[in-house]
């Protein structure tokens, strides 16, 4: 499946190695939405989330030829796009510091996770936005993306413990919003 | 820990991306790339900006580049059929909005080849270079179009089939404007264009 998924973009993927810029828009209609609702949930707001997209999209067809093949362009792109938006965080310091400054008892309310698995994709994707930064970030990292705790630790700049508490806020957090 | 409540998620991933990107974004994010990775000259002429001195350098190019394979093309074999192309087998099937584009751009292209054939009597060997530049173009066509139809649920060969079409329109608004201007000039002593 993997490889289907790679071979789909190669003739695009090559075709932007010589700077061809309708291969680059087609790129760019390819994943600008699935790009921009990462950006959307992980920097909180529209504006933010255009800058940080342009950015990404710019660095990776000025950037192409680091592009190895060995991941899907689409996966390249997102990691991309996920770091350009923690710069983004970084930059106007909306610290990931009250991560390490909050320590939420990591527990597993069933409860919790039932009312978020309940409520419908467009209600979660909104509700994500006004969770606080750094259980934000977490929260995205984790269930959308995929990540880990160890990987989200590393690119955070934090404890794992950290990243697991913060993900326990959010869940929290999500609950009660949700709820209300 | 959390995981079956992950894959939950994860199951219904895309579901997620509720949101529409910006759609003046593509915009800005071409212009920083014309700073940043400028586009030749020849791209600028595709998307329309036909300037004099563009049409002179690029007649001379085409020129060149035709004048060298013109002793090597297959000279017999300029005529295309394009009727042929368009009742291969029922696109529409497959894909209508593919389908409607072909029938657009097969009648946009046989327009500009006739617009062409008008420059026959002064320039011929020019108008049949040009022409036959499309025959190669043409069996591209039936080519990706004979894969299809092995293949018919294979999105990539119709985007490739959409680029030919597209790739053929741009090369045909180069000839035609060549030829435009080699007539416009051929009165004056011009050094810049030369056979």
């Amino acid at each position: 499946m993997n490889t289907a998924y790679i071979d789909k973009n190669h003739a695009l993927v090559e075709r932007c190695r010589q700077n061809d810029r309708l291969a680059q828009s087609q790129l760019y209609n390819n994943y600008c939405d699935a790009m921009y609702n990462i950006a959307l949930r992980m920097v909180s707001n529209e504006e933010d989330a255009r800058d940080v997209l342009q950015n990404a999209f710019v660095s990776a067809f000025t950037s192409i030829g680091q592009f190895s093949g060995t991941v899907s362009f689409g996966a390249w792109l997102k990691k991309i796009v996920i770091n350009k938006c923690l710069d983004h965080v970084k930059k106007r310091k909306l610290a990931i510091v009250d991560i390490d400054s909050v320590s939420y008892k990591i527990t597993n309310d069933e409860r919790e996770e039932e009312v978020i698995a309940k409520a419908t994709p467009a209600m979660i994707h909104a509700k994500i936005k006004e969770l606080p930064t750094g259980s934000r970030l977490v929260f995205n990292l984790y269930m959308m993306e995929g990540y880990d705790h160890k990987e989200i630790a590393e690119i955070l700049n934090v404890s794992e413990s950290t990243s697991k508490s913060q993900f326990a806020r959010a869940k929290k957090l999500l609950r009660k919003m949700l709820e209300t | 820990m959390s995981d079956k409540f992950r894959n939950t998620f994860q199951d219904k991933r895309s579901d997620f991306d509720v949101a529409k990107a910006p759609t003046d974004l593509w915009a800005s994010i071409e212009q920083e790339l014309d700073q940043k990775l400028p586009q030749r000259k020849e791209s600028k002429v595709v998307k329309g900006v036909f300037g004099m001195k563009n049409i002179l350098r690029f007649a001379a190019m085409f020129i060149m580049t035709f004048g060298l394979g013109y002793w090597v093309a297959n000279q017999q074999n300029i005529q295309t059929n394009d009727s042929a192309l368009a009742s291969h087998f029922n696109l529409k099937d497959i894909s209508p909005e593919v389908a409607e584009a072909e029938i657009f751009y097969f009648s946009s292209i046989s327009d500009y080849k006739n617009e062409i054939k008008e420059y026959d009597q002064n320039y011929p060997e020019l108008v049949k270079e040009f022409l036959g530049e499309h025959e190669q173009m043409d069996s591209m066509y039936l080519e990706l179009k004979n894969t299809l139809q092995q293949d018919l649920d294979n999105g990539q060969i119709l985007e490739l089939m959409i680029q030919n079409l597209q790739m053929r329109m741009t090369v045909l608004e180069h000839q035609k404007s060549i030829l435009e201007n080699i007539n416009n000039q051929k009165n004056e002593d011009n050094g810049n264009v030369r056979l």
